[in-house]
C-alpha cells in the first residue's frame, strides 16, 4: 500500500526545473551505490570476510577508514560488498513480482468477467495482510537465506504490480484504438502486446522504482531478523543486527551501513518521483 | 449505511475464513517436524510417534484445520507445544505490549502528520513546505530499524534519556512502561508520519482550490475557519482510509521494532515461535494480528462514511 499511495502522490516540488534536479539528484546516489557495488566485485580495501582480532572495534581511521567491527573486519569493504546484495536482491525480487503480477494484471483485464473478478479479489486480499508478516511466515517456510528472500519480497510485490496493470489495462481496454483492434481481428494477446502494454510502460516503471526502493528496505529487514542473507554474505540489515550489541562501545558499527542504506533508498525514492513527473504529466502542473 | 454495514461485515468475515485457511495452509508446509523439534535431534522415535499422537499431528489436515476453527469459535485458542501452556495465556500479556506500542505510534502518527501536512500546505512553496517535504524524503528513506537504533545511541547512551529497550511491564507503573515504548513508537511511526504528512499536504491542497472554499471565504469566513471547517473536514475522508490502511504497516512493523528494543510483544513471540516450529502459536497469532487489521480497515471504513455523508448515497 505504501507504494501505490507514493506513486500516486505528486512530487514535494513540483516545478518543471526541480523535477530535473529530483532526477539528477536520485540518479547520482544511485549511480554512486552502483558504482560502489560493481567496486567491489573486482577491489574492495580488505577482503570483506578478512578476520583480524587484534583490530576489533576500531573507530574510523587512515588503515580502516570506516574502522573495523567485533571480529576486526573492514567496515568499509562490508559496506560496498553489501551494496553488491542489497542491489541484487532489490533487482530480482522486483523483477520476479513485476513479471508475474503484471503478467496477471494484464490477464485479468483481457479476459474480463469471473476470471478478473476473481483475480483481483485475491489481490485485494493479499493487500490486506501485513506484508512483513507473509515475508516472515514464508522466510520460515522456505528457509533463511538470499534466494527466499528474493521469493518473499517478489510474492509480495506480485499483487502490487498485479492491481495497478489490471486498473489501469482494464481503462485501456474501453479505449477506441483497443476496440478498432478488436474490430480487426486482433487476438487479446495481440493487442495486450501491441497496444495494452506499450502504454503501461511509464506506470510500471514508475511502479517498479517505488517497489525496488521497498524490496532493498525488505530485504534489510529481514536480513536483521535473521531471515535474509546469511553469513559469509554480507547484508547491511545483518550489519546493522551485529551492530545492537556494541551500540556503547562501537558506535560507528552502527551508524554507516544504515547511512547507505538510507542513501540508496533516497536516491532511488528521488528517481522515483522524477521518473513519475516524466511519465505522469498531468501532476506537472500543480502548484 | 445498514446495508453497507451488513455487506461489510460479510465481507470481512469471508476474508477472515480466507486468512485463516491462507495460514493453516502456509505453516502446514514448514518444513521440519514439530515433535522433532520439541523432543531435540537425540529424541528416541518412539517418543517422537508418541507426542505426534498426543499434538493430534497423526490426523488428517483438514481435520486439524476444523478441529483448530472449532476451537478458536469458542474462544479456545489452543495449547503452546514449546510451554505447554494455554496460547491464551501465553497471548495476553504480548498483546499488552503491541497493542499499546501501536496505537502509540498510530497516534503520533495521526497527530504530527495532519499537523505537518496542513501546515505545509498552508505555507505552500515557502521554505518551511521545502523543509517539511525534504523531511518526509528522509523519513521515508531511513528504515524503521536503523532509526531505532539510532534513536538508541543518541537518547539512551549520549542522553541517558529514556531506556535502550527492554519492557518493565505495566505492574511498574503506567510511566515506566510508557517510557519504554517512546523510542520505539517514535522509530516505528517515522515512515508512516513522512506518507502521511505527504497525503495531507496534497488533500489540503486540493480541497483549497475548490470552488466551495472560495465561496467560504467569500462569505466572510476567515481562512482557518475555512481550512477546519470545509477543507479538513473534506481531506479527513481520505485520511481515514489511509490511517486504516497504516495500522497494518505498524503492526507488522511492529515485528522488527520490539525485536530492536527488546519489547517481549507479539512479534517478538510470533517469531520464536517459528524458530521453535511452534504452529499452534504460530497459526494463531498471525491470524490475531490479520485480524485486526481486517477489523481495524473495517472501522476505519465505516468511520470514512460516517464524516462523508456523499459516501452514503448507494451507487
Amino acid at each position: 500500500m505504501t507504494v501505490l499511495t507514493l506513486a500516486g502522490l505528486p512530487p514535494v516540488a513540483a516545478h518543471t526545473r526541480t523535477v530535473s534536479g529530483l532526477l539528477w539528484v536520485g540518479g547520482l546516489l544511485v549511480a554512486t551505490l552502483v558504482a560502489a557495488a560493481l567496486l567491489s566485485l573486482i577491489w574492495t580495501p580488505y577482503a570483506p570476510a578478512a578476520i583480524d582480532v587484534l583490530s576489533r572495534l576500531e573507530g574510523p581511521s587512515a588503515v580502516h577508514w570506516l574502522g573495523t567491527d567485533a571480529f576486526g573486519r573492514d567496515v568499509l569493504s562490508r559496506v560496498l560488498a553489501g551494496a553488491r546484495n542489497a542491489l541484487w536482491v532489490g533487482f530480482a525480487s522486483v523483477a520476479l513480482g513485476l513479471v508475474l503480477g503484471a503478467g496477471i494484471g494484464l490477464a485479468a483485464a483481457a479476459l474480463g468477467g469471473w476470471s478478473e473478478e476473481g483475480l483481483s479479489r485475491s489481490a485485494d486480499f493479499l493487500f490486506a495482510f501485513p506484508a512483513v508478516l507473509t515475508a516472515i511466515l514464508l522466510a520460515g517456510i522456505v528457509g533463511a537465506g538470499m534466494a527466499s528472500a528474493i521469493l518473499a519480497i517478489a510474492i509480495f510485490n506480485i499483487p502490487v504490480f498485479a492491481r495497478i496493470t489490471r486498473s489501469a489495462a482494464a481503462v485501456l481496454w474501453r479505449r477506441e484504438f483497443v476496440r478498432a483492434a478488436q474490430g480487426m481481428g486482433k487476438s487479446r494477446v495481440r493487442i495486450t502486446l501491441d497496444h495494452v502494454l506499450p502504454n503501461l510502460s511509464g506506470l510500471i516503471v514508475v511502479q517498479a522504482s517505488a517497489s525496488f526502493a521497498v524490496a532493498i528496505l525488505a530485504e534489510a529487514a529481514l536480513s536483521y531478523l535473521g531471515l535474509g542473507i546469511q553469513p559469509p554474505d554480507v547484508s547491511w540489515g545483518r550489519m546493522l543486527y551485529e551492530a545492537r550489541t556494541y551500540l556503547a562501545t562501537a558506535p560507528h558499527l552502527a551508524v554507516f551501513p544504515g547511512l547507505a542504506l538510507g542513501v540508496l533508498v533516497l536516491g532511488v525514492n528521488l528517481l522515483g518521483d522524477g521518473l513519475h513527473d516524466r511519465f505522469d504529466p498531468r501532476l506537472r502542473p500543480l502548484r | 449505511m445498514s446495508s453497507f454495514l451488513v455487506r461489510r461485515a460479510l465481507g470481512l468475515l469471508a476474508a477472515l475464513l480466507a486468512a485463516s485457511v491462507l495460514i493453516f495452509l502456509a505453516v502446514e508446509v514448514l518444513p521440519g517436524d514439530p515433535a522433532r523439534a520439541i523432543l531435540g535431534i537425540n529424541a528416541e522415535p518412539a517418543a517422537v510417534e508418541a507426542l505426534q499422537r498426543q499434538l493430534g499431528l497423526d490426523q488428517p489436515a483438514p481435520l486439524r484445520y476444523l478441529r483448530w476453527i472449532a476451537g478458536l469459535l469458542q474462544g479456545d485458542l489452543g495449547t503452546s507445544w514449546s510451554y505447554r501452556v494455554p496460547v491464551a495465556e501465553l497471548l495476553a500479556p504480548r498483546f499488552a505490549v503491541t497493542l499499546p506500542l501501536a496505537v502509540l505510534a498510530m497516534a503520533l502518527t495521526a497527530t504530527a502528520s495532519i499537523a505537518l501536512g496542513v501546515w505545509a500546505a498552508l505555507r505552500h512553496g515557502r521554505a518551511i513546505d521545502r523543509a517539511i517535504g525534504i523531511g518526509t524524503q528522509l523519513g521515508l528513506a531511513i528504515p524503521n530499524f536503523w532509526l531505532g537504533l539510532l534513536l538508541i545511541l543518541l537518547f539512551s547512551v549520549e542522553l541517558n534519556w529514556l531506556p535502550a529497550g527492554g519492557f518493565p511491564g505495566w505492574e511498574a507503573g503506567a510511566w515506566p512502561a510508557v517510557q519504554s515504548l517512546l523510542l520505539p513508537a517514535f522509530a516505528l511511526a517515522a515512515v508512516q508520519i513522512a506518507i502521511l504528512t505527504r497525503f495531507t499536504r496534497t488533500a489540503v491542497l486540493d480541497y483549497a482550490q475548490q470552488d466551495f472554499v472560495r465561496t467560504a471565504r467569500a462569505k466572510g469566513l476567515t481562512p482557518a475557519a475555512a481550512i477546519v471547517r470545509h477543507v479538513l473536514r473534506n481531506a479527513l475522508v481520505p485520511i481515514t482510509s489511509i490511517l486504516g490502511l497504516q495500522f497494518a504497516f505498524l503492526l507488522a512493523g511492529a515485528v522488527i521494532i520490539e525485536n530492536v528494543f527488546f519489547l517481549p510483544g507479539l512479534g517478538r513471540f510470533v517469531f520464536q515461535a517459528i524458530a521453535n516450529r511452534d504452529l499452534i502459536v504460530v497459526e494463531t497469532v498471525v491470524l490475531v494480528l490479520a485480524a485486526l487489521v481486517m477489523v481495524v480497515t473495517f472501522f476505519a471504513d465505516v468511520a470514512a462514511r460516517a464524516i462523508d455523508p456523499r459516501l452514503k448515497v448507494e451507487p
